[in-house]
């Protein structure tokens, strides 16, 4: 593989567009989400959800940057098995709640965040077998 | 493999889709209903030394999805947290797009605490508990309590 600086060049811009549309698809989501249950998502931890996209737009940036490399696999790799241990960990927690002046509401998304868990392990997949995949091209040239 | 590794890619993009948007449709229903809880009616009836509690909950469902299972359960206990009574109202579903109004009433005997309930600082306590399984998938419980003090003069 040819490094030289115009494809370190191409590898930074490819891996700044892919954070770019990932932080642009949260502020979007966040925007509907605000006007769809302002009062929920006032009350929910912030910084926690911003952390989390933090941590998804370096896995996505590294992603762009190592492309056309074994690496980008191990990366996407390590980003849904990031996203599983998130999940079980939600679901280990039980409800999520929240406390709105004397009133506390709790909410079982057990089931959608297994749906969420059946999707990232197929993405996980994917990944494993594009890792295969690209070892055999790469050992046929 | 090359085929396999495209036919995942097609699913994973297909069901990541369809989950978000499903998503965000279950937050955007969530917020189109409406729901509306009348003040707490009490009445004492000095005489007979009992008290009627009731309040009316109108749960207007204008969103894509049914609520299922919504219960309404309210406990009243005294200044020591002991268990007075206890009512509840089920309804099996509320399609979407419909109104539906709960009334729940209680009446507790308080002839053997009267006079140290009405127009004491002895508060009585109401918790009440709502349970709803939103779109079959989604149960949410929602907790609250009030104190009522009761005043001689009540109606």
């Amino acid at each position: 593989m040819k490094v030289d600086g115009k494809s370190i060049l191409l590898r930074i811009l490819a891996g700044f567009g892919y954070t770019a549309a990932l932080v642009l698809g949260y502020f979007i989501f966040n925007i509907l989400l605000f006007q769809a249950i302002p009062p929920v998502w006032g009350y929910m931890n912030q910084s926690l959800i911003n952390l989390f996209v933090i941590v998804l737009a370096g896995f996505t940036f590294a992603s762009g940057f190592l492309r056309g490399t074994i690496f980008k696999y191990f990366v996407e790799g390590g980003r849904d098995l990031f996203i599983i241990g998130l999940i079980v960990y939600a679901i280990s927690k039980g409800p999520l709640s929240l406390t709105v002046q004397n009133i506390r509401v709790e909410i079982d998304a057990t089931f959608i965040l297994t749906l969420f868990l059946l999707a990232t392990s197929i993405d996980l997949a994917r990944t494993m077998l594009s890792a295969l995949n690209y070892l055999v091209e790469k050992e046929k040239l | 493999m090359r085929v396999s590794v495209k036919a995942l890619s097609i699913a994973s993009t297909i069901i990541w889709f369809f989950f978000i948007a499903f998503s965000v449709s279950l937050a955007y229903s969530a917020s189109a209903i409406k729901i509306e809880i009348s003040e707490t009616k009490i009445r004492l009836d000095s005489e007979k030394l009992k008290l009627f509690l009731d309040f009316q909950v109108l749960i207007d469902n204008n969103g894509f999805y049914d609520l299922n299972n919504v219960e309404i359960k309210a406990t009243l206990y005294d200044w020591h947290r002991s268990f007075l009574v206890e009512n509840k109202t089920f309804v099996r579903i509320i399609p979407y797009g419909s109104k539906v109004l709960l009334t729940l009433e209680l009446m507790v005997d308080l002839s053997d605490i009267f006079e140290l309930v009405v127009g004491s600082n002895n508060p009585l306590l109401l918790k009440y508990e709502a349970r709803i399984n939103y779109a079959s998938i989604l149960p949410v419980k929602v907790y609250g309590s009030v104190e009522i003090m009761l005043q001689s003069g009540e109606i």
